[in-house]
């Protein structure tokens, strides 16, 4: 679907993570490789903390729910962040955006109290591997020709 | 090179590496704990190569083995399943002693099925035909100035040692020249297949490589700028 997002469609856009990606949370740093490509990425902070809840499956509308609760942020800012985040991982190709079918009344929670410093999201990419990670390993498909990339390690 | 259970391939690796013409070739063979008839197949080679027959370590266990034993001044490495095309070490060489020195010089890589593969495997394989430039070790030549400088390689990694090497060249910026002959004839076997489990284990590892270059990175910003 579309590559980038706008603030209406957010609400209704679910995010999926690549079959092309591998990843692995540690500690406070995601890492995150497209073995099409042979880019890596780096997640911090805020940004790692939108990974874990797209890699458990979300709707886009619920990383601004989390990064309202947990961080000193408005909402209208942490929509335009998120949505810069998204584009980010799109065009790295890690994850994939999907249309979905929300559930109405289910508003932001009220602001946690003691919410944590806001930086916003945002990937570092990285490309000094690119051949190397690129090739290695030989792709494996399924039967329909689907990458068998995994979902990182077990 | 490091063997394991290579006794199907690896006499098709060590001929081609016979057959380069090159001399003052010391080529170190470590088998890496092999079960099946490799060491039998390697001493049909007699005195070409020194075999070193251990306990099994790990293939960077085994390639460290045979760096230490090797006395030249360039290094080159094969897979035992893989093969080096004529000419592949001469080119290699050559590039090595152009003017500017670089310290490390490596060619395309083009991949082959294993004529022994099975049906079901081909049909599951996608894989680029073309020459690709990778540098891969098994592509590469490498003086001893930067074997040094880099360092052994990452025994505690399964898979994927030599791209954690190679990342780590690049990250104390040994200046890598590529060329466009193809060097490198990369076998794709039913073995070297990642079924799942294996994938899972490469993946895991692939992502500590990364992650410890984006260490080292931040640690040493400057390194390779």
């Amino acid at each position: 679907l579309g590559e980038s997002i706008r603030e209406e469609d957010l609400l209704t856009t679910r995010v999926l993570v690549s079959s092309w990606a591998v990843h692995e949370r540690l500690d406070d740093e995601v890492m995150v490789i497209n073995l099409e490509s042979g880019k890596y990425f780096a997640l911090d902070g805020t940004a790692s903390d939108c990974w874990a809840r797209i890699a458990g499956g979300a709707l886009a509308s619920e990383l601004v729910d989390l990064l309202v609760s947990s961080y000193e942020v408005d909402t209208q800012r942490a929509t335009t962040d998120v949505e810069a985040f998204l584009s980010q991982l799109s065009e790295g190709g890690v994850v994939e955006m999907a249309p979905a079918v929300i559930e109405p009344g289910s508003p932001s929670g009220e602001p946690a109290s003691g919410r944590r410093q806001y930086r916003a999201p945002t990937i570092e990419a990285f490309d000094d591997l690119e051949d190397l990670l690129l090739l290695d390993p030989v792709h494996e498909v399924d039967e329909q020709g689907w990458p068998i990339a995994g979902k990182g390690p077990a | 090179m490091a063997v394991l259970n290579g006794a199907a391939h690896v006499a098709d690796a060590v001929t081609s590496i016979l057959g380069q013409g090159v001399p003052d070739l010391e080529v170190v063979v470590v088998d890496d704990g092999s079960t099946d008839n490799t060491v039998e197949v390697l001493s049909q080679f007699g005195d070409h190569l020194r075999v070193d027959s251990r306990p099994h370590r790990g293939h960077a266990a085994a390639l460290n083995r045979g760096i230490e034993q090797a006395r030249g001044d360039v290094f080159a490495f094969l897979d035992a399943d893989d093969i080096w095309p004529a000419g592949s070490l001469g080119c290699r060489l050559a590039r090595l002693d152009a003017p500017d020195q670089p310290e490390i010089v490596f060619g395309r890589t083009r991949q082959f099925v294993s004529p022994d593969t099975s049906q079901a495997v081909r049909r599951r394989l996608r894989f680029d035909p073309w020459p690709v430039s990778v540098a891969f070790l098994g592509a590469a030549v490498v003086r001893r100035s930067a074997m040094d400088a880099v360092g052994d390689l990452d025994e505690s990694l399964t898979t994927g040692a030599n791209i954690d090497w190679m990342g780590r060249a690049r990250q104390l910026g040994c200046a890598q020249v590529p060329l466009d002959d193809v060097v490198l004839l990369r076998r794709l076997h039913d073995r070297n297949m990642g079924r799942q489990a294996a994938t899972a284990s490469r993946n895991g590892d692939l992502l500590r490589i990364v992650r410890n270059q984006r260490r080292r990175r931040a640690e040493a910003p400057a390194a390779d700028a």
